[in-house]
């Protein structure tokens, strides 16, 4: 028995230098500044990412709650939603549609899913969850070249890739109700997804509700509640505000951002907000707002349809797509402390 | 009656201050408190141990994971000397290791570990009544707080040898031999640590580990097997930990309720001199939110007595 003694001098002994031992040393230059890198807790992988997990038909997701909220994606006429409760859990789905490789991101402490094209530097990797936080934001690292990116600031900030940017894949947030009528016939990521995890239970208390942050952020912003979710868009370094407030009604409004004409279409009650770039022909204009239940939320002067993925699902163009900007829906927090001169949009006229 | 009266009145101060807690990795509430001698007398422990926690919980729910790790070893040095056969003062040393291993499926392994000087207790004891005695203590804060990655990140505070806080430490006490048979003894113990902040946490942060309770029942005899004297013991310990705090907001996946079995054996090697082992087993555990929740811990070590020259005594070390 003194041997267990003897072994547990020699464990303590071998460590006797004071330096933290790491095997991921996370050395080399960083575009955020390294004391504000906090280490979230469950470590590298310690929140398992999701490789291609099993979806299912919508009709038969028995775990989600109407208001539950979920990330769509559409490519092609295929599209498939991510719900919260899954991502709570996991933050990262590495997924793909035909040749299409892409990453849903999700950072449950900024509330902000983001979508990336997987194929970084002419190769497609997968993109796993650090561990690591700036701005209370998850850190994904790519699992080619363990490099490591800010999920908000859309960039990698350390390691082989230290500042390129994935290509920006959009997805639509809203509620399991709305996608459901919108997208019967959509998938939707199943809860057997090879880890024990409960999907019923949201991990982090009333985290959603509360005004509290877990970690502290550089820039905090009381303008709006911290958790209040808004539609930010980024373009041309100029970042602006959407509230749902501003679409108690459907909606369809106008606006020029960092000298882009951008379309913004939104609805509280079916909790959705989009932006896209205003580029459509003069021959196409006005737009028209459709609200009568189905997929169509949009109308333009040629009579195209237009889902709120920016698809021309009915019309003498239908396929083409309008350009997404750089916008997803997240907490007035979290888009305040990444882009502290932010615009607050306060009205839509 | 003084008994009941002063359990009540400790377990008050106890329920009425009891919010938070952990342990800083450090486990020194689990080992405080050496055993109560005679005036004159040095007593010395040196424990090695290991807090292993691999058992990954959803409150009282045990998911199918066991990808994550966190690994505790400390060496624990205490001495306590009796100024009088009432009064006594412990004071007890720690070098901690702390690790994190994760190792996910398909994918390489994740490991941190920092090792250094942990926290330092004082515990000052009065024997009140023959059988109970009550202490007050405080735990300073020399282990170092502040250790980051090669790179310079911050580590986290449960990464940390200690604390960076100052706490207060209650402490009470009561041991009793059984009336047939001389030589076994029962008893139990309450430590209550009240938590002080780190206010450097992090540079500019503050955090404070939640308030921890231990109480302990354990019986402990002393059988002869040929020339051999052994001292077998058996406890249940619960631990009741409140939420850590980060700047003053409640630290999610900390906390929790544990309740662990905790066999051990003592071997007499000589009036002075004995060795134990023991082993802490949780039997219910119920964590907030989601966490790493023990999965076992060992502790082992040496104990000394040095008595005043005149004396002679046995004393029976602590197992809790």
């Amino acid at each position: 028995m003194p041997v267990m003694l003897l072994f547990a001098l020699g464990v303590l002994s071998q460590s006797c230098n004071d330096d933290a031992t790491t095997s991921s040393s996370l050395l080399g230059d960083w575009l955020i500044p390294r004391e504000r890198v906090f280490d979230g807790g469950p470590g590298k992988d310690g929140i398992p990412s999701l490789q291609s997990p099993e979806m299912l038909p919508a009709k038969e997701i028995q775990y989600l709650a109407p208001n539950d909220l979920v990330l769509g994606i559409k490519v092609g006429d295929e599209t498939r939603a991510y719900p919260h409760p899954i991502l709570d859990w996991h933050e990262i789905i590495n997924d793909g549609i035909g040749n299409n490789n892409y990453a849903v991101t999700y950072c449950p402490l900024t509330g902000t899913g983001i979508g990336w094209n997987r194929e970084v530097g002419g190769e497609v990797t997968t993109f796993g969850v650090s561990g690591l936080l700036f701005n209370t934001n998850l850190i994904p690292y790519d699992r080619r070249t363990d490099s490591n990116w800010s999920q908000m600031m859309q960039q990698s900030i350390n390691g082989e890739l230290i500042g390129q940017r994935p290509e920006f894949v959009l997805l639509v947030e809203t509620t399991w109700s709305t996608w459901q009528r919108m997208y019967p016939n959509s998938t939707v990521t199943s809860t057997n997804t090879g880890i024990s995890r409960n999907y019923g239970r949201y991990p982090y208390g009333d985290y959603r509700t509360s005004e509290d942050l877990i970690f502290p952020v550089e820039n905090f912003d009381s303008t709006l509640p911290a958790k209040e979710r808004v539609l930010g868009v980024d373009i041309n370094g100029t970042q602006r505000a959407y509230r749902f407030e501003l679409f108690e009604e459907r909606k369809i409004m106008l606006d020029n951002i960092g000298g882009a004409n951008v379309i913004i279409i939104g609805d509280r009650q079916d909790n959705f907000m989009v932006a896209f770039e205003n580029d459509l022909p003069q021959a196409r204009l006005p737009l028209e707002l459709v609200n009568d239940g189905s997929t169509t939320v949009m109308r333009d002067a040629l009579g195209n349809e237009y889902d709120f993925f920016g698809q021309i699902i009915a019309g003498p163009n239908e396929g083409e797509v309008l350009t997404p900007v750089n916008a997803y829906i997240g907490f007035w927090f979290a888009w305040a402390a990444f882009f502290p001169g932010i615009e607050l949009v306060t009205q839509t006229d | 009656m003084r008994l009941i009266l002063s359990i009540l009145l400790f377990a008050w101060v106890v329920l009425e201050t009891h919010a938070q807690c952990c342990s800083g990795g450090v486990p020194m509430s689990g080992n405080i408190g050496l055993p109560a001698a005679n005036k004159g007398t040095w007593q010395f422990s040196l424990n090695y141990d290991l807090n292993f926690l691999e058992t990954l919980k959803a409150g009282s729910e045990v998911l199918d994971d066991r990808s994550r790790r966190r690994e505790t070893h400390s060496l624990l040095l205490e001495s306590g000397y009796s100024i009088t056969d009432r009064l006594s003062v412990d004071l007890f040393l720690s070098f901690v290791r702390q690790e994190r291993t994760i190792n996910p499926i398909g994918l390489p392994q994740d490991f941190v570990a920092t090792q250094g000087l942990g926290d330092a207790v004082v515990l000052i004891k009065y024997a009140i009544w023959p059988k109970i005695t009550a202490g007050f203590g405080m735990k300073l804060p020399t282990g170092a707080s502040d250790r980051t990655r090669d790179s310079g990140l911050p580590l986290n505070a449960d990464l940390q040898p200690g604390s960076g806080a100052l706490d207060q430490l209650l402490y009470l006490n009561y041991s009793t031999d059984v009336r047939f048979r001389p030589s076994m003894t029962v008893g139990s113990t309450v430590i209550h640590r009240f938590t002080g902040t780190n206010n450097s946490y992090l540079g500019s942060s503050s955090y404070r580990f939640g308030n921890e309770t231990q109480v302990t029942a354990s019986i402990a005899d002393r059988i002869a097997i040929g020339r051999l004297l052994l001292d077998p013991s058996l406890n249940l310990r619960l631990r009741i930990q409140g939420r850590d705090q980060f700047n003053n907001i409640d630290f999610p996946s900390s906390g929790g309720t544990f309740l662990f079995i905790n066999p051990g054996l003592a071997v007499v090697l000589n009036t002075k001199l004995s060795y134990q082992l023991n082993v802490a087993l949780p039997i219910y555990a119920h964590v907030n939110d989601t966490q790493l929740s023990p999965t076992y811990r060992i502790n082992t070590g040496f104990f000394f007595t040095l008595p005043r020259k005149s004396q002679s005594q046995f004393i029976i070390p602590n197992v809790n």
